[in-house]
């Protein structure tokens, strides 16, 4: 370096100012620099250019740094006497003006002529020149020490702006969300590494041919331009989640993202769009992953529950199995009583009306006959006599309107036929009728007519019949040795079906026999005489008949008709 | 025809026995009762003229069962039927089985004595041509609901069946019922299931005789 001796080799001053300020610019094009390295060679080059003995210098102190301070001896001083020196010039705190100062050569004899800059900003940071030089500084030395203060200014600020880049960017850089650049149109400017590589794109790739939609799944991209993208203009920033996709693969990637405006920090126009959004996939996955095992935990539970369910209603349906055959068997007996208690005043009121007409014809007979044998008649009571019977006649026309409309009503409820299983039918009643008190000790016979199975019936009427029958039978056999009751089947043609109850008792009396079917008659002392009456209704009802004869082996058979179900079925087919 | 028509009435009812014997007594007619089918089935292969007047409702042997006997036997008297009230199925089942008419016990007797008029002048070969070719145009002027109710009614359906069977309401049976006995001219349910029961007779009768 070369050392300025006057103001008038200005050859050699502005070589000094060139390189002074080549201080504050070269330092950004060297690798790796700092505050210590600019210090040292400007103090390197001072000491060069002012033929100073000692320079000192301290840099401002940045935040929680340590001071910098750099010092360069000259020839005349050995560089071990540095600390020495460097001690003494903090005695007097000599540094704040750009006066010049004398003091006592610590090193040496004579005295040490010190000269100092302020850098920067103020503070400690300082130049300090000493030499033993008697016109030291010279105007030319001090100037050329005020460049060098100023452009270590220049240097270190470039060098703090730089490293504030240099963090942002490795910040930027290393980030591992999406961080993106774009312009006020969309067009995107920069994307860090980790988003290139989130969205499937190469570092190679030019990624200012795409537009920030082109980003987005497609039925989210209409939201982004027609919703956040005008809010981002208008008030700086919007936040939410949209889906991005996969350049690649096409996959959609839900990210939470972040937009927002850069102004121009001065004018405060608007200059980019800038966004740092994070992937939620992971998340997302989480989350899904943590409702999977709470919904596969929720269904093995219920599915456990399930089967305990299942088994425990298997368990039930055994129980209840098991108590089927006794409860159907009650089940029926309440139905037949219930239906028995609910029918018998119709089907007596039927078979009663039944009887009446009888008498009733027999009335209007009588009366007809009477009124034509008086039209014979001449006689001047004739006329009333014909009154007389007119009313008798009328009065038997309205008994036969009451029987008609207490028939209409007590039949109304009449009769559900369904075709039955004749044996089912048959065995069903004789189980009620042996629950019965007295029914201890006797043996009942079935024999059924293979031909003769189905009959269209009314069930529980029918069963009504057979339970009277059987009971009758029963009773009739009360108090002898021998208890026997056969019931059988016999088919009699393609439509009739013939039922048979049979007893081994003591049989009719003649004069009971012959009036059997008559209301209010009965073999029994506290019999009510109505029960055969009842049955045989319910058997005409079923298109049936119903009468009795003796038992060739002694005792009484009842016998009734009814139609048989598939034969019924026929004909109304054909 | 004989000069002295007899009506033979079979009834195990002796108060109805005797009270048909006076009536038909004083309205002309000669008249034998028999108080059950077997004791008329005794002397009614003898007979040759007169018509049965036949309870269907009987012990032993029904009207239904004498009057297969008696077809069984060749006896060709002309029977009528008497049926209890709403006994449709019996009514239906002594036409088909022959019978040239039924009535509806108690009954009116001017219907009674008009039955046995015809009864008596069909003795012999009884022609029903007449009868059931009318009968059958009458029933073909019915409407085929009208046709189905009809067709229930002789099936011995009450209303309420019927209803459920054509899947309408019954007050609309009962609609069509009334319609239907308009269209046939009768008022009562017996006279159109005589008509009905004739209508059905007659090709099947025209085929065999004819």
């Amino acid at each position: 370096m070369p050392w300025v001796e006057a103001l008038d080799d200005v050859a050699s001053l502005r070589r000094c100012v060139r390189d002074l300020v080549a201080l504050s610019t070269l330092p950004a094009i060297w690798k790796d620099y700092g505050p210590q390295q600019i210090a040292d060679s400007v103090a390197a080059a001072l000491v060069s250019m002012l033929d100073a003995d000692f320079i000192h210098i301290t840099l401002p102190s940045r935040r929680d740094e340590a001071t910098i301070e750099v010092t360069h001896v000259g020839k005349k001083i050995a560089p071990a006497s540095a600390g020495a020196i460097r001690t003494a010039l903090r005695k007097p705190r000599i540094g704040r003006s750009e006066q010049t100062a004398i003091m006592a050569n610590p090193v040496g004899g004579g005295h040490l002529r010190i000269a100092t800059a302020p850098i920067g900003f103020g503070g400690d940071a300082v130049f300090v020149a000493a030499s033993s030089r008697p016109d030291f500084p010279t105007e030319v030395q001090r100037l050329l020490l005020g460049i060098g203060a100023n452009d270590t200014t220049v240097a270190l600020q470039r060098w703090n702006t730089e490293a504030e880049e240099r963090r942002f960017v490795s910040l930027v850089e290393r980030s591992s969300d999406f961080v993106g650049v774009a312009s006020l149109d969309g067009v995107t400017q920069f994307i860090n590494p980790a988003g290139l590589k989130l969205v499937g794109l190469s570092a190679i790739e030019d990624v200012s041919r795409l537009h920030i939609l082109d980003f987005l799944i497609p039925e989210h991209r209409a939201r982004a331009h027609e919703e956040c993208w005008p809010i981002v203009m208008r008030t700086g920033r919007w936040n939410g989640e949209l889906g991005f996709r996969h350049f690649k693969t096409g996959a959609t990637m839900f990210f939470l993202v972040d937009w927002f405006r850069i102004d121009h920090p001065r004018t405060g126009k608007p200059m980019n769009i800038a966004t740092v959004s994070r992937d939620l996939t992971e998340q997302k996955r989480s989350e899904f992953e943590l409702r999977h095992l709470n919904e596969t935990l929720e269904h093995r539970v219920s599915e456990r529950t399930a089967e305990l369910a299942e088994a425990n209603e298997k368990l039930m349906m055994e129980m209840a199995e098991r108590g089927r055959a006794d409860e159907r068997l009650q089940e029926m007996q309440r139905e037949l009583f219930h239906a028995a208690r609910l029918s018998t005043a119709g089907q007596m009121a039927a078979a009663l009306a039944h009887e009446l007409n009888q008498p009733l014809t027999a009335v209007a007979n009588s009366v007809h006959a009477a009124r034509l044998l008086l039209t014979k008649v001449e006689h001047e009571k004739t006329p009333v006599l014909r009154e007389i019977l007119d009313e008798a006649s009328q009065q038997a026309v309205r008994g036969g309107e009451i029987i008609r409309r207490l028939r209409n009503f007590v039949t109304r409820g009449e009769a559900a036929k369904r075709i039955e299983n004749l044996s089912t039918l048959i065995e069903e009643a004789s189980a009620l009728t042996l629950t019965g008190a007295g029914a201890h000790g006797v043996q009942v016979h079935f024999r059924f007519d293979p031909n003769a199975t189905k009959v269209l019936a009314d069930r529980i009427q029918v069963q009504q019949v057979l339970i009277n029958l059987m009971r009758n039978g029963l009773e009739a056999m009360a108090g002898m040795r021998r208890r026997e009751l056969e019931v059988t089947t016999a088919f009699v043609d393609t439509e009739t079906i013939e039922i048979a109850v049979s007893d081994r008792g003591p049989g009719l009396p003649g004069e009971i026999a012959e009036r059997l079917f008559e209301p209010f008659v009965s073999t029994k002392r506290d019999g009510m005489g109505l029960g055969l009456l009842i049955c045989r209704s319910i058997v005409e009802a079923h298109g049936g008949r119903l009468w009795t004869e003796p038992n060739p082996g002694g005792g009484t058979i009842f016998r009734f008709t009814l139609k048989s179900g598939p034969a019924i079925e026929e004909r109304h087919v054909g | 025809m004989s000069a002295e028509p007899t009506v033979h009435v079979v009834d195990d009812d002796a108060g109805v026995r005797r009270s048909l014997e006076r009536l038909l007594d004083a309205a002309g007619f000669r008249t034998i009762s028999y108080e059950s089918p077997l004791a008329f089935l005794q002397v009614a292969l003898g007979l040759s003229s007169g018509c049965v007047l036949l309870d269907i409702r009987m012990p032993g042997m029904d009207g239904l069962e004498l009057q297969a006997r008696l077809l069984a036997l060749g006896v060709s008297l002309p029977v009528i039927v008497m049926t209890g009230q709403g006994d449709v199925q019996s009514a239906v089942r002594a036409m088909k089985a022959g019978a040239v008419d039924f009535i509806e016990k108690p009954y009116d007797d001017g219907v009674l004595l008009n039955a046995i008029r015809v009864a008596l002048a069909t003795v012999g070969a009884p022609d029903r041509e007449h009868e059931t070719q009318e009968a059958a145009r009458r029933i073909a002027a019915l409407s085929p609901r009208e046709r189905e109710v009809l067709d229930a009614l002789l099936a011995g359906r009450q209303n309420k069946v019927i209803a459920f069977d054509l899947g309408i309401s019954v007050r609309t049976v009962e609609v069509h019922r009334a319609r239907m006995m308009d269209r046939l001219g009768t008022r009562q349910l017996a006279e159109a299931i005589r008509l009905a029961v004739m209508a059905r007779l007659a090709p099947r009768r025209g085929r065999a005789e004819g």
